[in-house]
């Protein structure tokens, strides 16, 4: 872990626009985000940011990069609860909830933002209605922990994997990261695999019948979505429960 | 403990299609392997993957064994009789 450049305009911007995809802002919560004190910290891939047990006193922003929570279990096994892209704060909980219950780590190198307790409470008590938003933003990780749920637990491998491109699709738009239906996930198949509750061996042999049937194309460099339509379908994919207010489709 | 072989083919909807089929004492099947085909990584290419199980104890996921000999012995130490 390094110390790094100060957040630059269209970093910042990313958590704006992550705001924004689900709520509304005013000039002046906007501002108060802009100036918010940061310090920053480039991370390389596979780095812990916090483990499980310990009681941060900071929250971390994804400034760039690509970070995940997880928990590991005996004989090494691990489970990936969720990713997070820039504008995503993967550890807002620990304002309220004082020490971890599970680990959060990078999966690309990431530049990250981190900012003190005392000055996100600060920030809440000056703008409630952004405080609002950032309940509104947990709340939504609940949903998204729910459909994740419902995959590992009732969808087939086919469908846990289309759902999760789908779901990516739609929270790199939110922040500006996607681009003519593709974006950069540079996750292994391995992660995917812990992620999913799969092994590597059956997430390798789906993704290259998704590929085979025109589907998506994805690996290490990125996602590329052929067919959206039929994705969402095999997926059984309904982005309600993103609750993105803006309307977003790749 | 020893097993019955049969070879088969098995549609896992790509290359990896060479099968074998575990049969117990009894002649009852415990076992669906798999020899995984060079799609996958050199450190999985060659070898049997354990697709299914029955009446197998203390296990999670999907092992990995060099050769099916491997694989017997597994399951041997772990067959619920």
């Amino acid at each position: 872990m390094r110390s790094a450049a100060p957040p630059s305009r269209s970093e910042r911007d990313r958590l704006v626009r992550k705001l924004e995809s689900i709520g509304d802002m005013s000039a002046d919560e906007k501002a108060a985000i802009y100036e918010s004190p940061m310090q920053v910290r480039t991370l390389a891939d596979g780095e812990d940011i916090v483990l499980e047990g310990e009681r941060p006193n900071q929250c971390c922003l994804i400034l760039t990069g690509l970070v995940c929570r997880y928990k590991l279990l005996p004989e090494g096994r691990r489970q990936i609860m969720s990713f997070h892209t820039p504008g995503d704060f993967p550890d807002l909980q620990s304002l309220h909830l004082k020490t971890m219950d599970h680990s959060v780590a990078t999966l690309a190198e990431s530049r990250l933002g981190f900012i003190e307790h005392t000055y996100m409470r600060e920030l809440i008590r000056r703008f409630p209605d952004l405080g609002s938003l950032l309940w509104r933003d947990t709340l939504i990780d609940a949903a998204i922990f729910r459909e994740w749920m419902v995959g590992i637990g009732r969808r087939s491998a086919h469908q846990r994997i289309a759902h999760l491109l789908c779901e990516m699709a739609l929270r790199f738009e939110a922040v500006g990261l996607t681009h003519d239906h593709n974006y950069q996930f540079p996750i292994t198949q391995a992660e995917m695999g812990d992620a999913l509750g799969l092994t590597v061996v059956h997430v390798n042999r789906i993704l290259r019948s998704l590929r085979k049937e025109q589907l998506v194309i994805s690996n290490r460099t990125g996602v590329r979505i052929l067919d959206w339509e039929g994705l969402k379908g095999l997926g059984e994919f309904d982005p309600m429960y993103l609750h993105q207010t803006k309307g977003i489709s790749p | 403990m020893s097993f019955t072989q049969q070879f088969v083919r098995v549609n896992t909807g790509g290359p990896d299609e060479e099968g074998c089929l575990l049969f117990d004492n009894d002649d009852t099947l415990v076992a669906v392997l798999v020899r995984l085909s060079d799609q996958h990584d050199p450190e999985y290419a060659g070898k049997w993957f354990f697709e299914h199980g029955f009446g197998i104890r203390n296990y999670h996921g999907h092992p990995l064994f060099k050769d099916i000999n491997e694989a017997e012995n597994w399951m041997a130490s772990r067959k619920v009789k």
